[in-house]
C-alpha cells in the first residue's frame, strides 16, 4: 500500500517540479534579457532588439548611470528610509493587527471598520499635498519619506490575519497560567508568527524601496532623492512625449538612452533580489513544531 | 559721533535716491527687498548719469523651478554668473529640476497651496491655461518696453509682447522662441535614396511615393515611412493654399471647428465642423465648400496607408524604429536635424540622413509663408507669492543684455563648453555633454539665436529662413483662444469620443471617411457638439466686438 | 475551541455585570479592561486620524468646481455636475463592463495561480531548488509595466513578432494582434499572473509554513495521499486568506489597471472595446482640460461603487467564515 502512495505521490511531486521550474524560466527570461541587453551599447540595442546574450558588450549605460555622485547618495537615503521605515511600519502595524485579532477586544471590528474605510476613500493629492507641506511641513525632510506612508491597511490586516489564525488555546493557558496582554505578546505570540512578520516586513521593505511619488512631489533638495525617484526621472521621460498632444514639440528632447532605462531596473533590482534569500527560511514548513502544548 | 554719523548718513542716501529719481523714468516701483535699515536699492542697469558707484543690492536667492535633467556643469555656470555680477545684481539661482511628466501637477500643487517661489516654467500645454484666469501668476507689463529694463526692452519687441498677452491684455509670462515655426519635414534615409536610383534629394511628393513604391518592391522588410501612433500624417499631405481671412479653423480637442466670417471680418456667421450636413458646408466661400475640397489629405493618407507599418496605432518611439534601420524614412521637425543626422551615422554603418519639406512654398522659401500666431510655447512665468518678482526680471534683463550674458545660460563657459563662431553660430566642445541646457525653458529668444556651425548647409538656410521676420504673419483671429470652463463636460464627452476616430483616420485607416465623419459628427452632436459650437460662436464674436483681429 | 469552566463562569457574570451599566460606562469599563491592547493600537489609529482621515476633507473636490488658486474651500459648490460627463455618452457602459470583467478575471486567475505556486512548492523538496524558484519567481514584479510593453509587442508584433514567427512556421497566416480587440483579456490575464503570481504566492507560502506539521504527519499515517493532504488540509486552511484577500481585492473592483492596461495598450484605439477601462477613458478625456474636480468625482464613484461591494461581501463572509470577515 506504501508504495502504491509513494507512486502518485511522486508523480504529483513530479508535475510540481516541472511546473514550477517552467514558470520560473518564463519569469526568468524576460529579467535575464533585460539584464543583458543592459551591457550592450545603445546602437546595438537599437540594431538588434531585445537579446539574451548582449552582442557588442559595453558598460556605458551603467557608467552613465553612476557617473553623477547623486546616486550614491540616493542608495543611502533610500537604504536608511527602508530599515528605518521598516520598523516603524513593523512596530505599529504588529500593534494594532494584535489587538485587532483578540477576540475578547469589543471594539475592535469598529476598529478595523475605520481602518477599512481609509482605503476606499481618500481626499486626493491636493489635501495630501496641503496637510503635508503646508501644515505639517515636512517638505524636505527624510520624514516626509516615512510617515506619510507608515501605515497600510492592507499589510494591517494580513497580519491581523496571521494573528488570528494561531490557536486560542495556546493564550488561553498562558493567561490562566497568570501571563497578562503584555507577556502574551511578546513572548509567546511574535516567537510563533515569524513567517508572518518576514512577510509583512518583506511588503514594507519594498514599499519603501521603491518610493519615489512622494519624493517627486516634497523633495527638491537632490541630497534626499532616494534611489527610485533617480530612476523614475529617467523612465518617464520617453513616456512623456507620447503623452503630449501631438501638436507640441520639445526641441531637442533627448529621450535617455533605452540601456540606460534598462540598466536602471537592474540597479533598483539587485539589492531586493540579495535581501528575499535570507527571508526565505523564515517561510519553512514547520516552525509551529512544539508550540502547543496541552 | 556716532549719532551724526548716521543721520548724515541717511540724508546722503536721501539725496542720492531723489538724484536718481529724477534721472530715469520711474512710472514703476523699483522698490524690491526693502532692507531693513531702510537704504533702498539702487538700479543696476547702466545709466549715462556719473554718480557715485551703487551699493551692490542685498542679497537675494531666486527660487526656480524648471523640467529635465539638471546640466552637470550648471554649477560652474551659476558660480561664474555670481562672480560676474556679485556687485551689480548680487542674485543666486537655485533651480529644482523636475521629471518633464510631474512638471505640470507639481507646479498646480504648488501654486494651490501658495508656496513661495520665484519662477516656474508654464505654458499652454501645461497649466497656464487655467492658472491665469485664476490668478496665479504676476503681470509683467511694466518690465517690457520699460528703459529700465534695457536688456529685456532689446530683445522683446513690442509685437512680439503683444502677441503675447493674454486674453485680458496683459502679459503674464517671459515668452521664450527662437523660431516661431519649427518647419516639419520627412526626414529620408539618403544612401537608400542613392541605391534606389534617386540621383538627387527629392523635391516632391510625387517623387516621395515613387521613393516609396521602390522600397515597398525591392527593399523587404523596411517600411517606406515611420510614423508616431498618436499623430499619424499630420502635415503631410496638407493642402497647400494661403490663408482665408474668412475661414478661421481653431482646433479643440483634436476636432477642427472652422469659424465663418463675415466679409468685414467684424462678425460670426456660422461654425462648421466636419461631418456637418452638405448645406452648412456649402455657405463656405471655396475651396471649403464641400467636405471633400477641404480635406483632400485625408484620400491621401488612406492611399499612403500602404507605406505604413501594419502596427502603425502602438508606434510609439518611431524614430527608434527609423534608426534601428526598418524604416526608409520618418516624419520629424526641422530642429532635430544634427542630432538625429549624428545618431544615426553611428548607428548604422554608411548611412546618411537628409530631409524633405512638407510645404512647397517653405520649401522655396518664400516670404509670409508661415501663419502664426506669434505665441511662444514655452515661457516662465512668476507666481504672485513671490516676493522677489523685481529682483527675478532683473536677472532676466541682465541675461538679455547681452550676447555674452545670454549665452552664459544657453551654451555654458566659452572655452569650456563651446566657442564661438562668428556672430550667430557656435561649435560644441567635448565638455559639452556636460552642459546640455533646455534653453526653451530659460533663454531662448529670436535676437539671439546661435546655430552650430556643424549644420548642414541645408538645414542652416530653412532655420535662417525661420528665424526671419518677413516669413511670417499673422492670419485672423491668431490670439483667439477658447475657454472651456462652460463646457467642461461637454468639451470632455466629445473629445475622448472623436479621439479614437480621429487617430486612425490620421493613421489613413479610414478609407470611406467621408461617411464616417457623417457618422461621427452625429454621435458628438449627441453629446454636446453643438453646446461648444455655440460656445465658441459667442467667444469669438464677443473677442472681435471687443477690437480684436 | 471551548472555553474551560473557569472562564466560562467568568464570562456569564461579567455579561451579568454589563447589562447593569449604561452605554457610556460600559465603554470605559471595556477600554480599562483590555487597557494595554488598546494603548497598543492607539498610536496607529492616531496616524490614520492624522494621514488618511484629514486629508478626506478633499473629497469634497468632487462636487466643486475646483479651481486651484481658490482651493479647498473656496471653491465653488455644483453639486453633481461632476458625475454627468461620465454618464452622458453611451460608452460608460463599456467601459464598466471593461472594467469589471477584466478585474474580476485578475481577482480569479491571480488567486488560483498564486495558491497553486504556494502548494506546489512548498510540497516540493530541494533547499536549493526552492530558493532560487522563489526568487526567480517573484522578478517579474519588479519589472514596471513600460518595460514588460516593450516585451509584449516584440510578442504580437505583426512583422517579426515571435508569436507570429512561430505560427509561419506552420504555415499559419500573421494575426495582427494590435488590431483584434478579442485577443486582448486572455492577453492581460496572461500577464497579470505572470507578473504578480509570484510575489502573490509570498502570503500564501507564509500561511502554509504556519501549518502545524503534525496534521500533515497524522494524515500520512491514515494512509493519504499527498493530493488528498492538499485538498484535505492545506487548502481549507488557506481559505482564511484567500477570503481576506479576495475581500480587499473586491472593494477595488471598480478601479482599473491603469498602469498596465495604459502600458501596454496605450493609445492604441483599435484595442478599446476590449480593453478601456474607467480609469484609461478618464484619462483621455481629461487630456486638454486637466480638470482635478471631474476626476476626483469619477474617483469618488469607484470607491463608492467598491465600498458598497465590500459591505455586501462582507456580511456574507461573516455568515459563512466569520474568520475572515473584514469587520
Amino acid at each position: 500500500m506504501s508504495i502504491n502512495e509513494s507512486l502518485s505521490d511522486r508523480i504529483l511531486k513530479g508535475f510540481f517540479y516541472a511546473a514550477i521550474l517552467l514558470f520560473s524560466i518564463y519569469c526568468l527570461i524576460p529579467f535575464w534579457s533585460v539584464v543583458a541587453s543592459s551591457l550592450t551599447s545603445e546602437a546595438s540595442l537599437v540594431k538588434n532588439g531585445y537579446m539574451i546574450w548582449p552582442i557588442d558588450f559595453s558598460l556605458d549605460a551603467y557608467k552613465l548611470i553612476f557617473r553623477d555622485s547623486t546616486i550614491y547618495k540616493s542608495y543611502g537615503v533610500t537604504t536608511f528610509v527602508t530599515v528605518v521605515g521598516t520598523a516603524l511600519s513593523m512596530i505599529f502595524t504588529s500593534a494594532m493587527s494584535y489587538t485587532l485579532s483578540v477576540k475578547s477586544v469589543k471594539y475592535r471590528n469598529h476598529m478595523a471598520f475605520y481602518i477599512y474605510f481609509t482605503m476606499l476613500f481618500q481626499g486626493g493629492l491636493v489635501a495630501s499635498y496641503l496637510l503635508i507641506s503646508k501644515y505639517l511641513d515636512m517638505k524636505d525632510t527624510i520624514w516626509v519619506l516615512i510617515v506619510p506612508g507608515m501605515l497600510s491597511a492592507w499589510n494591517m490586516f494580513l497580519l491581523r490575519n496571521f494573528f488570528a489564525s494561531i490557536d486560542e488555546s495556546i493564550a488561553e493557558s498562558a493567561k490562566i497560567d497568570g501571563a497578562n496582554d503584555a507577556y502574551i505578546l511578546f513572548k509567546i505570540i511574535l516567537p510563533i508568527s515569524l513567517p508572518a512578520i518576514a512577510t509583512i516586513g518583506l511588503f514594507y521593505a519594498l514599499g519603501y524601496w521603491n518610493k519615489w511619488f512622494d519624493a517627486m512631489l516634497y523633495i527638491n533638495n537632490k541630497d534626499l532623492f532616494p534611489l527610485q525617484y533617480l530612476i523614475q526621472r529617467i523612465m518617464n521621460n520617453l513616456d512623456y512625449i507620447n503623452q503630449v498632444s501631438a501638436d507640441v514639440t520639445l526641441p531637442n528632447f533627448i529621450p535617455p538612452a533605452m540601456t540606460v532605462r534598462l540598466a536602471t531596473t537592474v540597479v533598483t533590482i539587485g539589492p531586493i533580489v540579495f535581501l528575499y534569500p535570507f527571508l526565505q527560511k523564515y517561510f519553512v514548513k514547520g516552525l509551529m513544531v512544539g508550540a502547543v502544548k496541552g | 559721533m556716532v549719532k551724526m554719523n548716521r543721520i548724515s548718513a541717511l540724508l546722503l542716501s536721501t539725496a542720492l535716491v531723489t538724484t536718481l529719481a529724477a534721472c530715469g523714468n520711474n512710472s514703476n516701483s523699483s522698490s524690491t527687498a526693502v532692507d531693513p535699515t531702510g537704504t533702498p536699492t539702487t538700479t543696476t542697469t547702466d545709466n549715462n548719469n556719473q554718480e557715485p558707484k551703487a551699493e551692490p543690492p542685498k542679497a537675494v536667492t531666486l527660487k526656480g523651478m524648471l523640467f529635465g535633467d539638471q546640466p552637470k556643469d550648471l554649477s560652474l555656470v551659476l558660480d561664474e554668473f555670481e562672480n560676474r555680477t556679485k556687485d551689480t545684481l548680487n542674485t543666486k539661482i537655485d533651480i529644482s529640476w523636475n521629471a518633464p511628466a510631474d512638471h505640470k501637477q507639481k507646479v498646480k500643487l504648488m501654486m494651490a497651496a501658495g508656496e513661495e517661489v520665484d519662477f516656474v516654467f508654464d505654458a499652454d500645454f501645461q497649466n497656464l491655461r487655467e492658472l491665469v484666469p485664476q490668478g496665479a501668476y504676476a503681470q509683467l507689463d511694466k518690465y517690457f518696453n520699460n528703459d529700465e529694463y534695457p536688456g529685456l526692452k532689446a530683445a522683446f519687441s513690442e509685437e512680439f509682447i503683444e502677441m503675447n498677452k493674454r486674453y485680458d491684455d496683459h502679459l503674464y509670462t517671459i515668452p521664450f522662441t527662437q523660431y516661431f515655426y519649427d518647419i516639419p519635414v520627412i526626414y529620408i534615409r539618403k544612401d537608400l535614396r542613392e541605391k534606389h536610383g534617386f540621383t538627387s534629394p527629392i523635391s516632391s511628393y510625387d517623387e516621395l511615393q515613387q521613393y516609396y513604391d521602390k522600397i515597398l518592391s525591392s527593399e523587404s522588410g523596411v517600411t517606406p515611412l515611420a510614423l508616431r501612433g498618436t499623430s499619424g500624417f499630420q502635415e503631410i499631405w496638407a493642402p497647400e493654399r494661403p490663408e482665408m481671412d474668412t475661414v478661421r479653423p481653431i482646433t479643440l480637442g483634436g476636432i477642427v471647428y472652422f469659424v465663418h466670417l463675415s466679409d468685414d471680418l467684424k462678425t460670426v456667421q456660422n461654425v462648421v465642423v466636419a461631418g456637418d450636413p452638405a448645406e452648412n458646408w456649402a455657405t463656405l466661400p471655396e475651396p471649403m465648400n464641400t467636405l471633400k475640397s477641404a480635406f483632400p489629405q485625408y484620400d491621401k493618407w488612406a492611399e499612403w496607408n500602404k507605406y505604413l507599418e501594419k502596427d502603425i496605432l502602438s508606434q510609439k518611439d518611431h524614430k527608434a524604429y527609423f534608426m534601428s534601420g526598418k524604416a526608409a524614412s520618418y516624419y520629424g521637425t526641422i530642429s532635430s536635424y544634427a542630432a538625429d543626422k549624428k545618431l544615426l551615422q553611428e548607428t548604422i554603418a554608411g548611412a546618411d540622413l537628409e530631409f524633405f519639406v512638407l510645404k512647397e512654398r517653405i520649401r522655396n522659401m518664400e516670404p509670409k509663408a508661415i501663419a502664426t500666431n506669434y505665441k511662444a510655447n514655452n515661457s516662465i512665468a512668476i507666481p504672485v507669492s513671490s516676493k522677489n518678482i523685481d529682483r527675478t526680471m532683473k536677472f532676466f534683463d541682465w541675461l538679455f543684455q547681452s550676447r555674452e550674458n545670454h549665452d552664459l545660460f544657453e551654451l555654458g563657459i566659452e572655452g569650456t563648453h563651446w566657442e564661438a563662431v562668428g556672430e550667430d553660430q557656435y561649435k560644441l566642445l567635448d565638455a559639452s555633454n556636460n552642459y546640455m541646457f533646455p534653453g526653451y525653458e530659460f533663454t531662448w529668444n529670436p535676437t539671439m539665436i546661435r546655430t552650430s556651425a556643424d549644420l548642414d548647409e541645408t538645414a542652416k538656410k530653412y532655420l535662417d529662413y525661420s528665424a526671419e521676420a518677413d516669413t511670417y504673419y499673422a492670419p485672423v483671429l491668431a490670439r483667439f483662444a477658447f475657454d472651456t470652463s462652460n463646457v467642461k463636460g461637454e468639451f470632455a464627452n466629445v473629445q475622448s469620443k472623436a479621439d479614437p476616430f480621429i487617430q486612425t483616420l490620421k493613421a489613413g485607416q479610414i478609407k470611406d471617411w467621408e461617411t464616417q465623419i457623417q457618422a461621427l459628427n452625429k454621435e458628438l452632436k449627441a453629446i454636446g457638439l453643438d453646446t461648444i459650437r455655440q460656445e465658441l460662436q459667442k467667444q469669438v464674436q464677443a473677442y472681435l466686438d471687443a477690437g480684436g483681429k | 475551541m471551548s472555553n474551560t469552566t473557569v472562564q466560562q463562569v467568568a464570562i456569564k457574570s461579567e455579561v451579568e455585570s454589563r447589562k447593569k451599566r449604561g452605554p457610556f460606562a460600559s465603554f470605559i469599563y471595556e477600554i480599562v479592561k483590555n487597557k494595554f491592547l488598546y494603548l497598543l493600537a492607539l498610536p496607529g489609529m492616531l496616524w490614520f486620524f492624522v494621514f488618511a482621515y484629514l486629508p478626506m476633507v478633499g473629497i469634497i473636490i468632487a462636487f466643486q468646481d475646483f479651481k486651484a488658486m481658490k482651493g479647498i474651500f473656496g471653491s465653488e459648490f455644483v453639486g453633481l455636475r461632476n458625475f454627468q460627463f461620465f454618464f452622458r455618452s453611451g460608452d460608460w457602459i463599456q467601459i464598466v463592463t471593461n472594467t469589471l470583467f477584466l478585474n474580476t478575471l485578475f481577482i480569479i486567475f491571480n488567486t488560483a495561480a498564486a495558491v497553486f505556486i504556494a502548494v506546489m512548492v512548498t510540497e516540493v523538496s530541494g533547499k536549493w531548488f526552492k530558493k532560487v524558484t522563489q526568487s526567480v519567481m517573484i522578478f517579474p514584479h519588479f519589472l514596471s509595466w513600460t518595460v514588460v510593453a516593450m516585451f509584449v509587442m516584440a510578442f504580437v508584433a505583426t512583422d517579426g513578432g515571435f508569436i507570429n514567427q512561430f505560427l509561419s512556421l506552420f504555415g499559419i497566416e500573421s494575426i495582427q494582434f494590435l488590431a483584434s480587440p478579442q485577443y486582448w483579456p486572455f492577453i492581460l490575464v496572461l500577464l497579470k499572473i505572470w507578473h504578480g503570481a509570484g510575489f502573490g504566492s509570498i502570503v500564501y507560502m507564509a500561511t502554509i509554513s504556519g501549518i502545524n506539521p503534525e496534521i500533515y504527519e497524522s494524515a500520512s499515517i491514515d494512509g493519504a495521499s499527498r493530493l488528498q493532504k492538499i485538498r484535505f488540509i492545506t487548502l481549507p486552511l488557506l481559505k482564511p486568506t484567500v477570503i481576506l484577500l479576495t475581500i480587499l481585492a473586491v472593494g477595488g473592483i471598480f478601479n482599473g489597471d491603469f498602469g498596465m492596461i495604459y502600458a501596454i495598450v496605450g493609445r492604441n484605439p483599435l484595442l478599446y472595446p476590449t480593453t478601456d477601462v474607467i480609469d484609461t477613458y478618464l484619462f483621455r478625456s481629461m487630456m486638454d482640460l486637466g480638470d482635478m474636480s471631474m476626476s476626483a468625482a469619477i474617483g469618488f464613484l469607484q470607491s463608492l461603487v467598491g465600498f458598497i461591494l465590500v459591505l455586501t461581501v462582507n456580511s456574507i463572509a461573516k455568515k459563512v467564515a466569520p474568520e475572515s470577515a473584514i469587520f
